[in-house]
């Protein structure tokens, strides 16, 4: 554990030194991951004899709040699964010494990509062969020891994916907790992707996630991430149009509140002809809660032809909270088209007193507003009970002010099989074997 | 105080956040059914009166009373103000986009009311408002007045004022941006909504043209936050041959 401890410190001090922080305009802004706070969850339990307890309770209690089944729950050291045939989580061995000095070398572009990659004991594949189409819902959990995941999602030529993540937290847990999650997208020739990612850790967990997304010829991947929970949340994701006629488009929803601080930087690319990349985030934060938005368009010498937009907005409904928004672009073609935009402002007066004149409440009128602001994020989701999760989401975080799982959230229907809801749980879910 | 009255202002003085006063001691009472008209140039302090009155929070009450049913309502807010059943229909009422109509016309009418609604019933009225007042049923569904045309903007202001049955509505130029045919259509609504729920109105204008379908029994001409001139229907007849300068300077 003493290399463990040495790389946590040089993670943290190497954080402050990736790439694109090296902008002067960026490095300004940066969220910084207290990763040391991690290493006495890791020296104390590597196991968590409560672990798979813990996440049978948690995957119950969004059963009943949401009515959805998981077809891969996935905690800091269990893997749990229904057998879908789309997916394999593969044991890449203990938490050692050498286990780091070998996994740390996968990446050294970001250290804590490297953290991740270290903690990591297991991946997760998720493979749609060519022609073939999946639905999938997987769980992610973190609670005593911290979660370090790893995903690759491969799509093969014509196929199709819905993927649904929920990343949470199994109880409330005392010390602070880390939940790291890398993705790799790699969409193939004309085939489609839709994912969306719910992060909604507790209040003690640090969040960090890593994307990166390739999309080859004629593919369309369609991303839409919440970021509801976390105390401290920093994601770093790039997008890449790399097949001609290629589509990447992503959409951030932001919702803060108490003391969250959220550094979410995404970079879309363009990289061939007739490309197209969008990029929106937008963020609703209250209390003393705050946000930087760095959303990144590149648009290659190799791209005529290619679209790209990056548009951020803020809403701040209190006076503590506080929004950076920075977009920017690198155009490389004159035959583009492009575009970026930000706006951050408080909830319009005029509106909330239209709305008030009405005799809605001011808390019930910002609702609306708010409400109506991430409405046309959400439309972009296509399953309905992601909808309703990420719209109760919403509202649980505007009305309560809180995030976790909503223990009367209405989603009877959801999936039609409420009767089903109270099942055992063994049997619908086996053990993926240590 | 009568019984009847519902709305009545005392000596109202209102200034911006700036502290410029605009409205500088208006008086005014509105009874049960009653229809008034407050006319007047542009930033004589028409739209600011109203505004004051619904309790924009901007605004500063800094002299006088505003009462509904004899009590004072300054300490209150816009829903708060609702609730008491003032209206007030907006001369440009905002774009809210992902709100949409019926959502918030249903949580008007249920924070209005304090119930919740059977919402069968609820749409078959809004239906049958709708088909009165020749809007497409397209706006129904978007998000609140985003897209709107001038007109139909206006015409759902006026589905508005009948979902809420209020005591007091005042009409921020509901002639505005509407052609002769609506201008006849919403003015033939407005009249019915008011006369079926006994609604005292209190429309303001700069022109005499919705007048000509409506019957107004009160007429105040308001010019430098001040009512300068009263009577009923004979005023309008006034303004509309010699114009306001007539009034200004006999207010001199």
């Amino acid at each position: 554990m003493e290399y463990y401890k040495s790389f946590v410190a040089e993670a943290k001090e190497l954080s402050a030194k990736l790439p694109e922080e090296q902008n002067e305009l960026y490095k300004r802004y940066i969220v910084t991951l207290p990763l040391s706070d991690f290493a006495a969850a890791l020296d104390t339990s590597l196991e968590d004899p409560e672990e798979e307890r813990a996440l049978v309770a948690y995957t119950e209690r969004i059963h009943k709040s949401f009515g959805v089944r998981f077809d891969l729950i996935f905690g800091s050291t269990k893997a749990i699964s229904t057998g879908s045939s789309f997916i394999k989580v593969i044991d890449v061995g203990r938490l050692t010494d050498d286990f780091f000095s070998r996994k740390m070398h996968r990446s050294d572009e970001d250290k804590i990509i490297a953290f991740i990659h270290a903690c990591s004991r297991k991946i997760v594949l998720i493979d749609i062969p060519e022609g073939q189409k999946a639905s999938l819902n997987v769980l992610f959990a973190n609670g005593k020891l911290p979660l370090s995941a790893q995903v690759a999602v491969k799509t093969g030529k014509d196929s199709q994916l819905s993927l649904f993540e929920w990343c949470g937290t199994v109880e409330s847990i005392t010390a602070s907790s880390f939940s790291g999650i890398i993705h790799e997208f790699d969409i193939g020739k004309h085939s489609s992707a839709e994912v969306n990612i719910v992060r909604n850790e507790d209040s003690k967990s640090c969040v960090s996630g890593f994307t990166k997304g390739v999309v080859k010829d004629g593919g369309k991947l369609l991303v839409n991430y919440v970021y509801n929970g976390g105390a401290c949340s920093r994601v770093k994701n790039e997008f890449d149009a790399e097949g001609y006629g290629a589509q990447a488009v992503v959409t951030e929803m932001i919702i803060g509140s108490a003391e969250q601080k959220f550094d979410i930087g995404t970079v879309v690319v363009n990289s061939s002809g007739d490309t197209i990349t969008d990029l929106e985030s937008k963020a609703a934060l209250m209390e003393r809660s705050m946000c930087l938005l760095k959303g990144f368009a590149d648009i290659r010498e190799t791209a005529p032809g290619a679209k790209s937009f990056v548009n951020e907005r803020g809403i701040v409904l209190d006076k503590g909270a506080h929004i950076d928004s920075i977009p920017g672009m690198s155009i490389n073609n004159r035959n583009v088209k492009a575009s970026h935009s930000s706006a951050t402002a408080p909830v319009d007066e005029d509106s909330l007193f239209y709305l008030m004149s009405r005799g809605t409440s001011e808390r019930d009128a910002k609702e609306l507003l708010i409400a109506g602001f991430f409405a046309g994020s959400i439309s972009k989701i296509s399953a309905p009970f992601v909808k309703e999760i990420v719209s109760s989401l919403v509202q649980e975080k505007i009305k309560n002010r809180g995030f976790g799982i909503i223990p009367e959230a209405r989603t009877s229907n959801i999936w039609g099989v409420s009767d089903s809801r109270h099942m055992m749980f063994r049997e619908n879910y086996k053990m993926q074997s240590d | 105080m009568d019984k009847d009255t519902v709305l009545e202002i005392r000596d109202l003085h209102v200034s911006t956040a700036e502290g410029k006063e605009i409205v500088k001691g208006v008086n005014l009472t509105v009874r049960q059914g009653e229809f008034h008209v407050i006319m007047g140039p542009n930033g004589s302090g028409k739209t600011t009166f109203a505004k004051a009155v619904m309790g924009y929070p901007s605004l500063k009450v800094t002299k006088g009373d505003i009462l509904i049913d004899g009590k004072s309502i300054l300490g209150l807010k816009a829903n708060e103000r609702a609730k008491l059943g003032i209206f007030l229909q907006f001369q440009n009422p905002v774009e809210i986009e992902g709100v949409g109509f019926v959502n918030f016309a249903r949580s008007a009418r249920e924070s209005a009311t304090d119930s919740a609604i059977d919402m069968k019933q609820f749409m078959s009225e809004i239906r049958s408002y709708t088909e009165k007042l020749g809007i497409t049923n397209g706006i129904i569904g978007r998000s609140l007045n985003h897209g709107f045309s001038g007109g139909e903007k206006k015409k759902a202001e006026v589905l508005q004022m009948a979902l809420m049955k209020p005591k007091i509505a005042m009409m921020d130029e509901p002639d505005s941006g509407l052609d002769i045919d609506a201008i006849k259509v919403v003015a033939k609504n407005v009249n019915e909504i008011a006369e079926s729920n006994r609604t005292g109105l209190l429309v303001i204008t700069h022109y005499s043209r919705i007048l000509s379908y409506m019957k107004p029994q009160h007429v105040h001409i308001m010019a430098d936050g001040k009512i300068i001139a009263e009577g009923g229907k004979e005023l309008i007849d006034k303004l509309e041959k010699e114009g306001y300068d007539s009034f200004l300077n006999g207010a001199e």
